[in-house]
């Protein structure tokens, strides 16, 4: 078991060096070993607007603890999320896309809900990185169609009060940063310029 | 010529330097002196970022008799405190921290928390909610003198005042005593950080106790009384002194505590104190308590109440006591000896693990407890207590105390573990005994800043799980695992209150650590920072830092000015994008019409035929049917070289030194690559260079290329080869957020979601060899 590990993560390493692969989010955080007693809860969400697909794409970084209990208090059953199936399996893609869909809504610009797809997840020793995606027309075509989409964000909220969710959508090379405390419903996305360019 | 040239290159740098010559610009200089924002120094903190030749602090001894009542989870306790005033002030009264009045129902933390979602709400938060009272927090049932007379005094939420009747003046000291009591909270339902667990399956609690007693809050010379109200967030604020501690518990409950058991004859068996004697000689640790007399152990709450047992634990020049209790402890030892340790007996490195932690906590524990002791010792000072605890449990994470900390994480029921968990253990337990020196000895200001002994502590941690095995999956440290925080605009300064940050763990512990570790990587180098950290340690153990003392020292020791590194890093939110805006090129021209001519006929006859020009080609010219029409220059070439431009260029030749011949010969190439600065944060420019002939370089340019304009600047690079492509940030050792601007030709990079979405195309060779897609999530 460990020796897998240490393959996994030399080969990942490698191609970071060839400059290959450039990722540009945190690798790695520990769920159960916070350093205090009060364990953080916060989830970082990254959109981005695919204009040639016309969709949005979607990476979610959520504890794995925290995802497991979450998933298994919605599912009322006990969810376990084996790094060796989790996409294979047909079963952990509905779990999955079930919690999301209520916890996690997309509305474009003129309202209407963005019907989120499951693309897959990837683990990383304390914690999983969810990829979702949704199609979502821009109007005009050439626009980016998440400027003005509006987000829910309730990850854990049923778990933790105090529960944190920052999303960073990506238009047109700046990001917009948006904030879900608990109390947070509907948030546009990048709202102050919006209402500037009307 | 050549001095022309360069003339005309500098010219045209500092035309595009500037770009905003028509408009005023805006003085941000991110480099000035911090001067402006750091306290004035004084005798008590210098300049240099040193204690001052008047640095003082005050001191406070404690005599504790605490009784567990394992029936009802309740401590009975009183203590007698002798405080000394060590100030150049006089005190007319005293104050001290209550601190398990934070669970009171009612309390500021109770008060303040804001209203959370109704729609989906926590179960735990919902039995809080409705819960309209309950008997946490301290009752003081005495405050008295040393004769025994009653002390006036008032509770202020999680703070008490003692009026004293005179003035406690500098230099003296006073005596008095408090009698308590309390219900111990559940660790994990409350969120505390200390507290007891119980455990369904055989009846038993698991106490790990702190915070526990009514102590001194610290006077000193930057806030005078730190009374700050704990709310949750800010830990602690504490002064040293020296401990004499009873416990009485059940006689089959094993105690652990903050200090060197004194009374081992009394409390333990003789073979338990024939098996410490020999884990001073061991390899490895030696059980103390084996796991069959600790299962044995817990069946004893079947027969009802017993006896007691006190335990009498001394600790000195500590700021703070804890201890853990429980009929459900395995225990194990090993001496930890360093060259030159401080106590030379070595220090003893216990864990203390209920069986539900097996098999992790015998194979893991107590050899972290000895790793930690020997990197931290090795970047900041000798451990110099005599024992280090890891206790397992109540709580959900890690917390730490001197010489004891509890820790978490466990495998599951079954006994196996994932492997974030067994790293998840290894981490918080190197992070939690490396509290020790941050801020056990180091002792910051908590309350007010977290990032000052967590952040330095998780630095350390990261250096420390590095030394552990080879990649070691360390939850931060690397500069490009902090860069989706760094971007998101909804960070905070590190330099903001405790309470008031959002995101804790990025911010003050992540944050710092990977600032650190820029700092000694990229900006200083090792050498450098390692002796200026372990200056700061040295010259800080067992006295009170403040944020500008670490500055100063770190500057000070290592001869370079990091105001621009503190201003950026520490006081704002501005994160690092550099892009590469374009790249012009130039090169010499050497006069030599052999070299001169042939270039200019390359570069002529590599310009594309107009559309035009190509149809006209087959069309008769009447030059070709009448001959007569033709002449002189019909044949003439001007780029053909002449006998008359050698010898003009033999002429130049001769009004030229050697040396001036020497730089016309190497043919230079000349790049401006234009650098614009869009995330606002400073930061050294690294540059990897491939040239067309195959070679590479690297070239670092310290972040004050940006220091007279630090929005868009200019860098030249001559070469006598040609650059096929600059890679900015080679390493990723910046932070740089968006790399898709970091190449010359431009090359676009993929998101993580693109990248995730190819791998995850069919690729049967993969699966022929038996490999899932899933499972290779990690090889990327």
């Amino acid at each position: 078991m460990l020796n897998s590990l240490r393959r996994k993560r030399w080969a990942f390493l490698t191609v970071f060096r060839l400059g290959v692969v450039l990722l540009c989010l945190p690798i790695q955080h520990s769920a159960f070993s916070l350093p205090t007693s009060h364990k953080v809860h916060v989830s970082v969400s990254q959109l981005e607007y695919n204009q040639k697909a016309q969709s949005v794409e979607i990476v979610l970084r959520v504890y794995a603890d925290d995802f497991e209990n979450a998933l298994s208090q919605h599912a009322k059953r006990q969810v376990k999320l084996d790094p060796a199936t989790i996409n294979k399996d047909k079963r952990i893609a509905e779990t999955v896309m079930a919690y999301l869909r209520e916890s996690f809504q997309l509305k474009d610009k003129a309202g209407r809900s963005v019907r989120l797809n499951w693309v897959g997840m990837e683990w990383q020793v304390d914690m999983f990185w969810l990829y979702v995606e949704g199609k979502m027309t821009a109007t005009p075509p050439n626009s980016n169609a998440l400027a003005g989409a509006q987000l829910k964000n309730k990850v854990f909220n049923e778990l933790f009060d105090d529960q944190v969710n920052i999303v960073n959508a990506k238009i047109q090379n700046k990001q917009f940063g948006l904030m879900f405390e608990s109390k947070d419903g509907f948030k546009t996305i990048a709202e102050h310029v919006m209402s500037k360019g009307k | 010529m050549f001095k022309r040239l360069m003339l005309c290159i500098v010219a045209c740098v500092l035309a595009v330097a500037p770009g905003f010559a028509q408009n005023k610009k805006s003085p941000v200089d991110k480099f000035r002196q911090l001067e402006e924002i750091l306290p004035t120094p004084n005798d008590q903190r210098t300049a240099s970022g040193a204690p001052g030749h008047k640095y003082w602090q005050q001191r406070a001894d404690y005599v504790i008799d605490v009784e567990l009542d394992d029936a009802n989870q309740r401590l009975i306790c009183s203590e007698t405190v002798t405080y000394f005033n060590n100030s150049p002030d006089t005190l007319s009264y005293l104050w001290l921290q209550l601190d398990q009045n934070l669970f009171k129902k009612g309390s500021d933390a109770d008060l303040t928390s804001t209203a959370p979602s109704l729609e989906r709400i926590p179960l735990a938060l919902a039995e809080n909610l409705t819960r309209l009272t309950n008997d946490f927090g301290f009752n003081i049932t005495a405050v008295k003198d040393a004769k025994g007379a009653p002390l006036p005094h008032a509770i202020v939420k999680t703070m008490m005042r003692i009026d004293l009747k005179e003035p406690l003046k500098p230099g003296g000291s006073f005596t008095f005593a408090v009698d308590w009591n309390f219900k111990i909270v559940d660790a994990k339902k409350n969120r505390a950080r200390s507290g007891l667990e119980y455990f369904a399956a055989d009846g038993n609690y698991l106490y790990g106790i702190a915070q526990w007693f009514p102590r001194m809050a610290a006077y000193n010379d930057v806030s005078g009384w730190q009374h700050k109200q704990f709310l949750g967030a800010g830990e602690f604020t504490l002064e040293f002194g020296n401990y004499k501690v009873r416990i009485t518990a059940p006689d089959d409950h094993v105690v652990g505590a903050t200090g060197v058991l004194q009374n081992p004859e009394q409390v333990l068996t003789a073979a338990q104190r024939q098996r410490l004697e020999q884990a001073k000689t061991a390899t490895k640790p030696v059980f103390i308590v084996t796991p069959a007399e600790a299962e044995a152990n817990e069946k004893g709450n079947k027969n009802g109440p017993k006896g007691k047992k006190t335990w009498v634990y001394h600790a000195d020049n500590v700021r703070d006591f804890a201890f853990a209790s429980s009929r459900k402890f395995i225990w194990d030892a090993q001496l930890h000896k360093a060259a030159g340790i401080t106590p030379s007996a070595g220090t003893m490195a216990m864990s203390l693990y209920p069986k539900e932690g097996n098999p992790l906590w015998a194979q893991y524990s107590t050899a972290s407890i000895i790793h930690t002791l020997n990197v931290y010792s090795r970047y900041s000072f000798e451990y110099p207590y005599p024992v280090a605890y890891s206790v397992n449990g109540p709580i959900g994470g890690g917390m730490e105390y001197p010489m004891m900390c509890f820790n978490g994480p466990r495998p599951d029921p079954d006994g196996t573990y994932s492997a974030q968990t067994k790293y998840g253990l290894i981490s918080v337990i190197i992070h939690e005994v490396g509290h020790n020196y941050f801020p056990m000895i180091v002792n910051s200001d908590e309350r007010q800043w977290t990032w000052m002994d967590e952040g330095m502590n998780t630095f350390l941690e990261y250096l420390a799980e590095q030394e552990w095995e080879t990649n070691y999956p360390s939850w931060g440290g690397e500069p490009r695992q902090i860069v989706d925080y760094m971007k998101s605009d909804q960070a905070d300064p590190i330099m903001t209150n405790s309470e008031s940050i959002v995101n804790l763990f990025d911010n003050a512990y992540l944050k710092t650590a990977t600032g650190l570790n820029i700092l000694r990587e990229t900006i200083l180098g090792r050498e450098l920072f390692d002796f200026s950290f372990k200056t700061f340690s040295e010259r800080w153990k067992f006295k009170r830092p403040m944020p500008a003392d670490f500055f100063r020292t770190m500057e000070d020791a290592s001869g370079v000015d990091l105001d621009w590194f503190w201003r950026g890093w520490f006081y704002t939110n501005e994160h690092c994008d550099i892009s590469i805006e374009g790249v012009k090129w130039f090169n010499t021209d050497s006069r030599n019409p052999d070299v001169e001519k042939p270039l200019a006929k390359r570069k002529e006859q590599s310009e594309p035929e107009s559309l035009a020009q190509q149809r006209n080609k087959p069309l008769a010219k009447l030059i070709d049917k009448d001959a007569g029409l033709k002449d002189f220059y019909n044949s003439y070439d001007p780029l053909k070289v002449t006998e008359g431009d050698r010898t003009a260029y033999q002429q130049f030749l001769s009004t030229l030194s050697d040396k001036e011949k020497e730089l016309f010969n190497t043919g230079l190439n000349f790049y401006v690559v234009d650098l614009k600065n869009i995330g606002g944060l400073v930061m050294p420019v690294i540059f990897a260079i491939e040239y067309t002939d195959g070679s590479k370089e690297e070239l670092r340019i310290p972040a004050e290329i940006w220091r007279r304009n630090n929005v868009a600047v200019s860098k030249l690079i001559v070469t006598p080869k040609e650059i096929k492509s600059l890679t900015l940030d080679p390493h990723l050792e910046t932070a740089d957020t968006d790399l898709n601007n970091n190449f010359w030709p431009p090359r676009p990079v993929k998101s993580r979601f693109q990248l995730f979405k190819e791998q995850l195309q069919p690729n049967p060779m993969r699966d022929q060899k038996g490999k899932s897609p899933s499972a290779s999530g990690q090889q990327r």
